[in-house]
């Protein structure tokens, strides 16, 4: 990924992705990530040898212990981050260029970071205004449209202070939806909210998936979380941060609240536990090595 | 011992009527001090003296000295208002700008405005706008300060948003940044304001024919201390009103930008 913009070989990639919509997923890479190193100024590795592909329509999520780099891996899905060598590819475009409108993808972040004076509305419509999308009808309805998906109706004249912290999510997820995004990229974000908030909004993030023709990249800490709502974890470790395991979740889709006590369930968070055990090992078999 | 307030309404009305009571004691102790030593009123004249001192002056003068007074704090505060938010919003943008302009800024804020005034009087002669300059100078730096430290206190999560947009820097600015400095600002109004006040007086002691610190400066000469107490008295006055008419503004157009009530 270079700082300098490239002009797109293919420019107009969203139409042909807004037709393999409704959560189907096709064989086009949405997100290529090949071979990525990122060392910080103070020669840290936070990433190393990063290889991961992301299909249009498929949901992954990204699992491992704190520090192995996952956020900033996600980061650097989002253009937000620079890599030290390797390169990203969205829509098998080298865009090369943080925000260019034909990637239309979106970040959901770990607080809802609402802005404090503002209502919902216009919390919902600081994408537009930042794309200086104006007060347009269009605007306008993409905004009810958000705040219907998530279930916010007649609370966008509500300021974030009155709302709970789920509701405060929600906003913050009609915020991410308001540019109709093909790729959504989410960092954490249940990761504050009580077990039963949490379980409601993965079921309503699975509906918006589906519904939406979404590709998401989901970062998470919880093993049930990742299994619940993932066609695929992505296992990593940590010092260096590194992808070790790449695990199917083979269980159709849409997938209800019995999903969670099945016997297969069990079997698949058995399974990602224990990658996730193999994972942290080898980051303590790392600090091992470079104390002695 | 700790000090122990009643609950409701009597707490609120306690708490409202607190700092009245204390002055009105301060003043009654000064009163009888002075009557009780017999302090000649060139020492320390008594409230009473000060009073009838500020009625003998008419209030045609009052309002001259006022005015004078008034039109170079106000214009000193608008003119750094208008300097000191797009210099902190610069100092954002660029780090070379920032670090190149803050040691000059300290230097500036650490130079005695005092010493400074009379040079610039020479400088540029003893009119208004040597006046406003000299106020300027004493508002500019808090101003600064607070506004570039509220521009970065913006969450980060909120910035990366607008980049991940694309979203041109003037936008940010204006639709996250300045929104999330707003209560910093308004920290840096208050102050600024009653150095606003302060500077007028420094730039009218030091050349001036009109305004409410020639008015103490000249009843001071002529030994009219019971006067000059009350053109004190009159200008903290002013400067209080001044210093509840920003938190007035905050209150009436950002509301949302005060601290919430029990949060502290």
């Amino acid at each position: 990924m270079t700082a300098n913009k490239v002009t797109p070989l293919n420019p107009e990639p969203d139409q042909e992705i807004m037709a393999g919509k409704a959560g189907a997923m096709t064989s086009r890479p949405v997100l290529q990530v090949d071979g990525v190193n990122k060392i910080y100024g103070n020669g840290t590795v936070a990433l190393k040898g990063a290889d991961l592909t992301v299909k249009q329509g498929e949901f992954v999520s990204l699992l491992g212990p704190s520090g192995c780099g996952k956020s900033t891996l996600l980061r650097i899905m989002a253009g937000l981050g620079e890599v030290t060598t390797g390169t990203v590819k969205w829509w098998e475009q080298d865009y090369g260029v943080v925000g260019s409108k034909g990637r239309k993808l979106a970040f959901v972040f770990q607080n809802a970071t609402l802005m404090p004076w503002a209502r919902v509305r216009k919390n919902v419509r600081l994408p537009l205004d930042l794309e200086h999308a104006g007060k347009s009808p269009e605007a306008e309805r993409k905004i009810d449209d958000a705040l219907g998906m998530v279930g916010l109706q007649g609370f966008d004249n509500s300021f974030p202070r009155e709302l709970s912290g789920g509701m405060q999510m929600r906003a913050s997820i009609a915020r991410a939806m308001v540019t109709e995004p093909n790729l959504l990229l989410m960092d954490e974000p249940f990761g504050a909210l009580d077990e039963m908030t949490r379980n409601r909004l993965n079921d309503d993030v699975l509906r918006l998936w589906k519904d939406k023709g979404w590709t998401i990249v989901f970062v998470t800490h919880s093993v049930y979380e990742a299994v619940y709502l993932s066609g695929r974890v992505v296992v990593m470790a940590a010092r260096p941060g590194r992808i070790v395991d790449d695990i199917s979740i083979e269980e159709p889709y849409p997938r209800s609240p019995d999903f969670r006590v099945s016997t297969e369930f069990a079997g698949y968070c058995r399974q990602v536990s224990r990658a996730l055990e193999r994972a942290s090992a080898m980051g303590e078999d790392r600090d091992e090595e470079s104390q002695s | 011992m700790r000090l122990t307030l009643p609950e409701g309404r009597a707490r609120a009305s306690l708490l409202m009527a607190a700092p009245w009571l204390f002055f009105l004691a301060l003043i009654l102790l000064w009163e009888l001090v002075c009557r009780a030593f017999a302090l000649p009123e060139y020492v320390l004249p008594a409230p009473s003296a000060i009073v009838e001192a500020f009625f003998k002056v008419e209030m045609s003068r009052w309002f001259t000295h006022l005015w004078a007074t008034l039109k170079v704090a106000l214009m000193g505060f608008a003119a750094s208002i208008l300097v000191a938010i797009p210099v902190a919003i610069a100092m954002m943008r660029s780090e070379l700008l920032s670090r190149t302009l803050y040691p000059l800024l300290v230097v500036i804020q650490s130079t005695p405005v005092v010493a400074v005034a009379p040079l610039i009087i020479v400088l540029m002669g003893s009119d208004d706008p040597s006046r406003v300059l000299i106020t300027c100078l004493l508002t500019f730096f808090p101003l600064v300060v607070s506004t570039a430290t509220g521009i970065n206190e913006t969450p980060e999560e909120l910035v990366e948003l607008s980049r991940s947009l694309d979203a041109p820097l003037r936008r940010e600015t204006w639709q996250i940044r300045i929104p999330y400095a707003i209560p910093h600002i308004f920290s840096g109004l208050r102050v600024a304001i009653t150095l606003a006040i302060i500077g007028a007086v420094v730039a009218e002691f030091v050349a001036a024919e009109e305004g409410l610190g020639y008015f103490i400066q000249f009843s001071t000469s002529f030994f009219r201390i019971p006067q000059a107490f009350a053109g004190l008295f009159f200008l903290a006055v002013v400067s209080l009103l001044l210093f509840k008419s920003v938190q007035w503004s905050q209150q009436l157009f950002f509301p949302w930008s005060l601290p919430r009530k029990g949060s502290h």
